[in-house]
């Protein structure tokens, strides 16, 4: 008992010094100035013009984007849900396919695309459909809205998808019987049913989107919170505003989070029966036709980033023309033979390794501590242990910089250790839930039956515990190291200096160069792409799971 | 004398200030079958995970083989438990899981392949050792459960309501089985359920409990007739009941008044009040004789080998008796049934 407190006290300390203690120094620093309490930077920021513009984009960009994911990911949840069609099992793996890149990579190609100059303007114009271009992006703010929706709608599709899963299709059944029509059924039960699942995939769209900072960047448009307070961090010293933009982030998640796990998480609405749900809709001829039309459109559009990011990252000459003139592997050499990139690369696999190591480890730990372990205190590991979920990237690091600065750990001087750490405890709630939900699925009673048969706990861990929870671990690590790979916010801000650049730094350092520096950014990304791809693959393959259980919070 | 296996003393737990079990006390005998029967949340799984080792009682003692074990970790005991849900291990195939508790124990390589196959035949496993679990049926799941649990050669086989999970007539089957491996392995077992029908069956010995405590220990045959309480009485079987009063006792006679007359009763058990319950079942009774009741038939149930009546009288009072088919003219008087109960068949319970 002892060695378990000591263990389990270490572990919430840990957490609480390097996830807590430098949220608790940004609130801190946000109300008290040479530790006297003031509102005078609140003031400062709500009576700059700017900081209160960029403070209402953001909630805009936020609101827009879970509207148009959800205008998106809910029919098609339905769809899935309810209709038979040939190819299912394919599509369903089409529409996750967005995600498989963060989005300002795709921005980099897709400004070739949709510019004021880029392709579609000029097959308009080609076409005389148009007389003066179009500006898609307008201020680089709908920019945003569209990359955004393109790679989150899948959130919204799978976070509806299980809540409809979760359910037995009797439910229904039983208010026709009862002799409601289809939309009193849907209103009265079905709405009610999956509101939960719909609730906590719109907070984690909300929060992804207006803490992104890697797609405003790239499409230079500063009035947005992330993006100022990505600036304000050079100079937090002479001006502390940046951390009341951060203490503002938090207020706008973390309410989130906290009515996430009091309330929604409580709803007992899923069974532990066996759902029955049996899907006798076949679509054929011409509505199969419109429905493979309709999810084409969708594919075209959300897949138009990675395309165009591909073809550029070939291109030899795209200038005012609709494709590119000339083709070449040269930026790919140039990705295996610059030092930047190379550097780039070899970080972010020590990084990513480093840190998926790391998951793994403590992950299982805390997952077991959580499943089979009683113990004072628990509670608390387990919701600061959740917590990453909704402490975005750039709070985070923002932290870090700001918490540690002038200590041994100075991430100004070397982040290599912050950028590992920043990577795992992002990663950390994925990996808990994952062995957490392995723990619970295996009943106590095979542990019990192996101890029964003389078994210690050694034995029982290596012949019981093991072979059955690690299949789980295994590829949540290999997502974990995937998303790592590809990790922009803390990256961003934590690497300042070249040598230390993972390879998200160094798509976007390359992205702001004039000649060829966007041609292998997109090389780049598409490398980046395709290991990401592959480690989902492997990963599904472990588990033969739906992967939509890595993307869903609590 | 009969040998002891295990004892059980003062045993009491409670979770989160609730408590679940009280001053549970009872002992086990060699080559017994211990049943422990009560309705669900009574604390009898509790109490069987307390006798093996994967809960610890708040206080009292667990003593196996007049060892103390009660605070020996669970792989220590040698006590064999086969779980409600059979909890197989479903990455190792049928041989796997059965052989686990001799690999545990490095027996050389032979003889644990030596005793994996006398197990299989015992259980009749032999055609499905290469499966796994999940490839088996329900009835052979349990099989292998038993299976798994008996090979280490436990000194006590606990089993926790090991039939509920199969459909009835997996159960019935699985029952004549688990009395074949009882009488063939000559193991001493407690077996935990909430079926009446299984504990008289198969028990020789029942413990029935009823929230946290056990309120009678006897042979099957003894809780039947002689119930401690009405609680008792009415787990085990139908009984009829009716309020009354010793108002005299004349010898081993006693006279009893209620609102159907005066009956007769002879009970050898000891009774603290003159207020009791006058009780007898179903199938205790003849068509002519002492203690007589007469009343209306409301309806019946057809069982096959007998025929259910339910019986109302001009007092408003309803009894269900059970009688054979073909005696059915007996127990008629023009509109009326009329029924007696032996004075020996009478059951007093205290109110």
């Amino acid at each position: 008992m002892m060695r378990k407190k000591i263990l389990f006290f270490s572990i919430l300390f840990f957490l609480i010094y390097f996830f807590i203690y430098p949220i608790f120094f940004i609130v801190y620093q946000s109300f008290f100035h040479q530790n006297k309490f003031t509102l005078e930077l609140f003031k400062i920021a709500l009576t700059n013009y700017s900081i209160r513009k960029s403070i209402l984009n953001s909630i805009l960009l936020g609101i827009i984007v879970v509207i148009t994911t959800s205008i998106i990911g809910i029919p098609l949840a339905f769809i899935f849900d309810r209709i038979n069609f040939k190819g299912k099992s394919l599509f369903r793996i089409l529409f996750l396919l967005p995600m498989i890149s963060s989005p300002f990579v795709g921005a980099i190609g897709i400004k070739q695309v949709l510019s004021r100059f880029g392709s579609l303007n000029i097959l308009l114009i080609k076409l005389n459909l148009i007389k003066n271009p179009i500006s898609f992006f307008g201020s680089g703010f709908s920019g945003i809205v569209i990359l955004q929706t393109l790679h989150l709608f899948p959130i919204m599709f799978l976070n509806i998808s299980s809540a409809l899963n979760n359910y037995d299709i009797s439910v229904e059944e039983a208010s026709y019987n009862l002799g409601a029509s289809k939309i009193q059924t849907f209103l009265r039960i079905t709405f009610p049913l999956i509101l939960p699942g719909y609730f906590t995939a719109s907070s984690i769209i909300f929060i992804w989107s207006i803490t992104d900072l890697g797609t405003p960047l790239v499409f230079e448009f500063n009035q947005l919170i992330s993006v100022k307070i990505f600036h304000m961090l050079k100079d937090i010293n002479t001006n502390p505003v940046g951390y009341c933009l951060v203490f503002m982030i938090l207020i706008l998640t973390l309410p989130l989070f906290i009515f996430i796990k009091r309330y929604i998480e409580k709803i007992p609405y899923t069974t532990d029966r066996t759902v029955l749900r049996i899907v006798e809709k076949n679509l054929k001829g011409k509505s199969l036709f419109l429905l493979y039309f309709f999810f084409s459109l969708i594919l075209f559009f959300s897949l138009l980033p990675h395309f165009s990011m591909i073809l550029y990252s070939f291109s030899k000459k795209w200038f005012f023309s609709i494709l590119p003139e000339k083709y070449t592997l040269e930026y790919y050499k140039i990705v295996f033979s610059h030092r930047l990139t190379k550097t780039g690369i070899l970080n972010s696999l020590i990084y990513s390794s480093l840190s998926t190591t790391f998951d793994i480890f403590l992950g299982f730990l805390i997952g077991y501590i959580l499943a089979r372990w009683k113990i004072r205190g628990k509670n608390i590991l387990d919701i600061i242990s959740m917590m990453p979920l909704v402490i975005p990237g750039i709070v985070l690091a923002f932290g870090y910089v700001v918490t540690f600065s002038n200590t041994i750990l100075d991430p100004k001087n070397n982040p290599v250790f912050f950028i590992i750490l920043s990577y795992s405890l992002r990663r950390l709630p994925y990996i808990i839930r994952t062995t957490y939900s392995s723990f619970l699925q295996i009943s106590e009673n095979l542990e019990e039956a192996s101890y029964s048969l003389g078994a210690d706990n050694l034995i029982t861990f290596k012949k019981i515990v093991f072979p059955l929870v690690s299949p789980g671990i295994f590829a949540g690590g290999i997502l974990a190291f995937a998303f790592s790979l590809m990790e922009v916010s803390c990256s961003l801000i934590l690497a300042i200096r070249e040598k230390f650049y993972p390879i998200s730094k160094v798509i976007y350092t390359l992205a702001g160069r004039v000649t060829d520096g966007p041609n292998t950014a997109c090389s780049l990304g598409v490398l980046g792409m395709i290991i990401t791809a592959i480690c989902l693959f492997i990963s599904t393959k472990i588990i033969m799971k739906k992967i939509g259980e890595f993307f869903r919070i609590g | 004398m009969k040998k002891e296996i295990l004892a059980v003393e003062n045993i009491e737990k409670s979770f989160d200030g609730k408590e679940v079990l009280k001053n549970i006390s009872f002992t086990v005998y060699e080559n017994e079958f211990f049943f422990i029967l009560g309705p669900s949340g009574c604390g009898k799984t509790t109490l069987l995970r307390i006798i093996a080792g994967f809960t610890q009682p708040d206080r009292g003692r667990v003593i196996l083989n007049k060892k103390d074990i009660t605070n020996l970790p669970p792989n220590k005991r040698n006590i064999g438990f086969v779980f409600q849900n059979f909890a197989l291990w479903p990455h190792m195939k049928v041989k796997e899981n059965i052989a686990f508790g001799l690999e545990i124990r490095k027996y050389p390589g032979d003889f644990i392949e030596k005793k994996v196959k006398e197990i299989l035949e015992l259980t009749k496993l032999k055609d499905v050792e290469n499966l796994y679990p999940s490839q088996i049926s329900g009835g052979q799941q349990q099989r292998v459960s038993l299976a798994r649990a008996l090979i280490t050669n436990p000194q006590i086989l606990l089993l926790d309501e090991p039939l509920s999970n199969l459909d009835a007539k997996l159960r019935d089957e699985m029952r004549s089985e688990l009395k074949r491996i009882f009488k063939e392995t000559g193991k001493t077992m407690i077996y935990v359920t909430h079926d009446q029908k299984e504990a008289m069956t198969l028990g020789t010995t029942i413990a029935v409990m009823k929230e946290k405590e056990i309120v009678q220990i006897g042979s099957p045959y003894e809780i039947y007739t002689y119930p401690r309480n009405f609680f008792v009485a009415s787990f085990v079987g139908d009984i009829n009941f009716l309020k009354g009063k010793i108002i005299e006792k004349i010898g081993e006679i006693l006279k009893i008044e209620t609102e159907e007359g005066l009956f007769y009763a002879k009970y050898k058990r000891p009774l603290n009040s003159e207020n009791i319950l006058f009780c007898f079942r179903p199938e205790s009774i003849t068509n002519k004789g002492e203690n007589l009741i007469k009343g209306k038939m409301r309806d019946f149930e057809f069982l096959g080998n007998l025929l259910r009546l339910n019986i109302i009288t001009e007092r408003g009072n309803l009894f269900k008796i059970e009688i054979l088919p073909k005696d059915f003219e007996n127990y008629r008087n023009g509109e009326d049934i009329v029924f007696s109960i032996k004075k020996e068949d009478v059951i007093l319970l205290e109110e």
